[in-house]
């Protein structure tokens, strides 16, 4: 490493420091070619070649043309276009121009909104559907009843006009109507009975199952997670979900209740308040077993 | 499995990719250019046709391989006329560039990819550069016209309500577009190129030589002694082919006239091709181009003396981008930067 002094590169066309275009002005005038020449030969305005000779650059378009124009220009002049180019860049006038967005987009989907929206209104319909299917579960029975009371009405209904058309001969006019209308009432009514008296059945029926049997509550408290799955007398499925540590459920059925437990020592069952020990039916961590029933005992 | 996805891209650059004929360029996200490589994978394929097929090589050094393989490997370009030729093996060249600008990083990558594509393929072409994208593990694909990625990357002011017009001549195809508010009003492509160039020049020593040139040869000749325009200095280059009478090798020289003869043909196709444009040009914007002058990018930008023959032909200034080989590729990254910024008019999805 010699410590000699930096030679300063020679500016071989003793160019100002403020930009190239004293350096084309002189070379141009000492080619005696004048500014209408020029511009003839690089196909450029009159009004560009002076700004590019008086250095005033926001009189000329993006600094990709300007940088261009020298390049030409330095050419036709037979001049080295890269040191004028740099002197151009020395100005500092040649940011390149921004890339802005032209027009913003509304509401023309797929934008972020529109996706959260349809988020959070998935994620609302499966809190919904949840909530709908815990509120149902105990109720089950009530639903059977429910159409039953409804198809009645409903077959009486639809019966009533086939009953007018049949007794109905002239059908060619419509003054008749007026008559019609008093003896269709008559036929319709005891079908309406009929429906009636067939209806009271069965909505007493499945109700009464539920009611003649006591119910009976099982209590399940996770140490680890563990997959659960209870079933009651009826069939019906209590809980079939995982459980959390820590976690803990009380179910109401009609006993004897069918369990899974899929990791079986991390859960504690209690029946009826009292602590059930399932450990005998505890096999590869998974115990499948009934409570409430004889064999299990306590009911 | 979008979950993972998305966590693998946390570990991935954002990746602009000028998927180009003979060269394909890769721009990451604040780093820059970082990959400058050939559109060529040499495939090996042992014990014999039907035999199990492997990558030998990709980019550079099997570029180098051109037309000097053995008979078990063959170096092709997957590329052609700026679309995709041979989709399984550009699928295998795009996971080997992606893989190498993400060298040190352990896990899979999977980034979002911006490539440019020709403003003249058609829907089955697009869909065929994202499906080899999305192979090669990109998480989102987009997609740009080269000729826009040209003007972002030149520096033109395409968001103005200004007409900006650019000819990008690649590899395999020649664009040329008029841009205003970020948009294309006219756009044309024609399937003529620097390989065009390199064609010419070896249908040209054939027919005037009787000798047999390679494509490599035709291409260093083009780079050395090819111009657009006659200049006033002759420049000579001696090579070598084989002579078609004999069947030997010979040597012979070659100028710079010559070359611009054989390439007559390309050249005024792309003229044509410029000339049409400006007459489907709307008049005002017809105008801001006259005033201001057309872009020239595109690895074609470097054929010595282009810009003359387009301000003698048109009578309209001339401008050669800065860099013009990386101008697509650099304006696919600032095409990127946008979709940060809320998503962006000039690139699709689609």
């Amino acid at each position: 490493m010699t410590d000699t002094h930096v030679e300063q590169p020679i500016e071989p066309y003793q160019s100002p420091p403020e930009g190239p275009g004293k350096a084309l002005r002189s070379t141009r005038e000492a080619k005696r070619l004048t500014p209408e020449s020029v511009s003839q030969q690089l196909r450029l305005d009159l009004a560009h070649i002076h700004a590019l000779e008086m250095d005033e650059y926001e009189k000329l378009p993006a600094p990709i043309f300007v940088t261009g124009y020298l390049r030409a220009y330095a050419r036709l002049l037979e001049l080295d276009a890269e040191p004028l180019i740099a002197a151009y860049h020395g100005l500092g006038m040649d940011k390149t121009p921004d890339l802005v967005q032209v027009a913003r987009r509304g509401s023309v989907g797929g934008g972020a909104p529109v996706r959260w929206i349809s988020y959070a209104m998935a994620a609302g319909l499966v809190v919904m559907l949840y909530l709908a299917w815990q509120a149902r579960a105990p109720e089950v029975p009530e639903l059977v009843s429910g159409p039953a009371q409804d198809m009645a009405p409903s077959v009486s209904g639809m019966e009533s006009p086939m009953v007018v058309r049949e007794p109905d001969v002239a059908f060619s006019d419509a003054e008749p109507e007026s008559d019609r209308s008093g003896p269709a009432e008559s036929p319709s009514a005891p079908v309406v009975t009929k429906a009636e008296v067939r209806a009271p059945i069965p909505p007493p029926a499945p109700p009464a199952t539920p009611t003649t049997l006591s119910r009976a509550s099982l209590s399940l408290i996770a140490d680890r997670s563990s997959w659960v799955e209870v079933k009651d007398s009826t069939g019906r499925r209590l809980f079939y979900d995982l459980m959390n540590p820590g976690q803990s459920r009380t179910l109401e059925g009609v006993p004897p209740f069918e369990v899974l437990l899929g990791y079986a020592p991390g859960v504690t069952v209690e029946y009826n308040g009292q602590l059930f020990d399932h450990a005998r039916y505890i096999r590869n961590e998974v115990a499948r077993f009934k409570v409430g029933s004889a064999d299990a005992g306590g009911r | 499995m979008f979950l993972f996805k998305r966590l693998r891209g946390m570990f991935s650059n954002d990746l602009s990719i000028d998927l180009g004929t003979a060269n394909t360029l890769i721009y990451v996200r604040g780093k820059g250019i970082v990959l400058n490589e050939p559109s060529v994978v040499a495939i090996r394929q042992d014990k014999g046709p039907g035999g199990p097929k492997s990558i030998a090589a990709v980019g550079a050094e099997a570029k180098a391989m051109i037309g000097r393989t053995p008979g078990n490997i063959t170096a092709i370009r997957p590329l052609k006329d700026g679309v995709i030729a041979d989709f399984t093996v550009t699928e295998k060249m795009l996971q080997y560039f992606i893989h190498k600008v993400h060298e040190t990083r352990f896990l899979h990558p999977s980034p979002r990819v911006l490539i440019c594509v020709p403003c003249g393929s058609t829907q089955v072409e697009r869909r065929a550069i994202k499906e080899s994208a999305a192979g090669a593990g990109a998480r989102e694909v987009y997609l740009i016209e080269e000729p826009m990625a040209a003007a972002i990357g030149a520096g033109m002011p395409v968001s103005e309500a200004r007409g900006s017009m650019v000819l990008d001549i690649g590899g395999g195809t020649t664009e040329v577009a008029i841009i205003s508010l970020n948009g294309i009003v006219y756009s044309a492509s024609v399937r003529i190129g620097g390989d065009a160039f390199d064609e010419a020049i070896i249908n040209y020593v054939r027919r005037n030589y009787g000798t047999l040139i390679g494509e490599s040869t035709a291409e260093r000749i083009k780079h050395e002694i090819g111009s657009a325009y006659p200049a006033k200095e002759v420049r000579e280059i001696e090579v070598k082919g084989r002579n078609l009478s004999e069947g030997v090798p010979r040597s012979f020289k070659l100028n710079s006239n010559e070359i611009l003869e054989a390439l007559q043909d390309p050249l005024s196709s792309i003229v044509g091709a410029v000339k049409t444009a400006l007459e489907q040009t709307p008049p005002d914007l017809g105008s801001d181009i006259a005033e201001r002058g057309m872009v020239l990018t595109g690895g074609g930008a470097l054929l010595r003396d282009f810009d003359r023959l387009l301000i003698e032909e048109t009578g309209l200034p001339v401008v050669v981008a800065e860099d013009p080989l990386t101008c697509v590729a650099r304006g696919g990254g600032r095409a990127l930067e946008m979709i940060e910024q809320g998503g962006s008019d000039v690139f699709s999805t689609d």
